[in-house]
């Protein structure tokens, strides 16, 4: 018996900085996240603001409406939990 | 079962600013780390109240949100924006926060064996190593039963 053995590769461009806030959040409560943390998170996510700064010279702040922030100790957690079951959307 | 926020105490957030390391930079209303460190036993104190209100109000602190941009050179050419990395930087405060909530929330997680086996990205006792090993293991698996491979890379640009 001869079997096919497959791989798909992805690589998500600025992937951070795209993560969809209401599709993370229902994630979350979908493995059990609610009440007052699921609004911890939706506190933690919504009106976060930045700005740049060059030699010093700040420049006006931005409110980031998607995304999770970037060198933040909860980024990358909630990312995993965001692509988390990716690979269930196909069965190759 | 939910996941159940634990409050933390001034002596687990004495604890987590033991851990900072000095050399890193922090963010807009911040303090130095080396100060934070030795005034820690004054002020886990006080952070307990504001940590453990935010954590029983579902409230993160608008002014821990403020998040400073810097373009870091990588190489190249230093007039192509490209060629800059953005680092982000946070309220010390903030950190010491995402700390204690990430502490609660991979325990709930990892209880729970939420997240997908073959995931070796952005965890702690994974590596690249490991999913090269479980890469060559299915070569291999195929080779034995003599089966075909098929494999193919994609890349998405603004996939999501």
């Amino acid at each position: 018996m001869e079997n096919f053995c497959s791989g798909v590769f992805l690589d998500f461009r600025k992937a951070y900085d795209k993560v969809n806030h209401d599709i993370l959040l229902s994630k979350l409560d979908h493995y059990g996240i609610r009440g007052n943390v699921k609004e911890w998170f939706v506190s933690y996510l919504n009106d976060k603001r930045q700005f740049t700064s060059i030699e010093n010279t700040n420049f006006e702040e931005e409110t980031m409406s998607c995304g999770v922030p970037q060198g933040s100790v909860l980024g990358p957690l909630l990312f995993l939990t965001y692509i988390n079951g990716i690979s269930n959307c196909s069965n190759v | 079962m939910d996941f159940f926020l634990l409050p933390t105490s001034f002596a687990e957030i004495e604890q987590e600013i033991s851990k900072l390391n000095v050399s890193k930079a922090t963010g807009p209303f911040s303090i130095p780390i080396k100060i934070l460190k030795l005034i820690k036993i004054v002020i886990s104190k006080p952070l307990e109240i504001v940590f453990n209100n935010s954590f029983a109000t579902g409230i993160v602190p608008d002014k821990f949100k403020i998040v400073k941009v810097f373009p870091l050179f990588k190489n190249g050419l230093q007039s192509n924006v490209s060629n800059y990395r953005p680092i982000s930087l946070l309220s010390v405060f903030n950190i010491i926060l995402e700390k204690l909530m990430y502490k609660r929330l991979i325990k709930f997680i990892e209880k729970r064996n939420l997240i997908y086996d073959k995931q070796f990205g952005f965890r702690s006792h994974h590596s690249t190593e490991h999913a090269i090993l479980s890469i060559v293991d299915k070569i291999q698996e195929t080779i034995e039963n003599g089966e075909f491979l098929f494999w193919s890379i994609f890349r998405f640009s603004q996939s999501l």
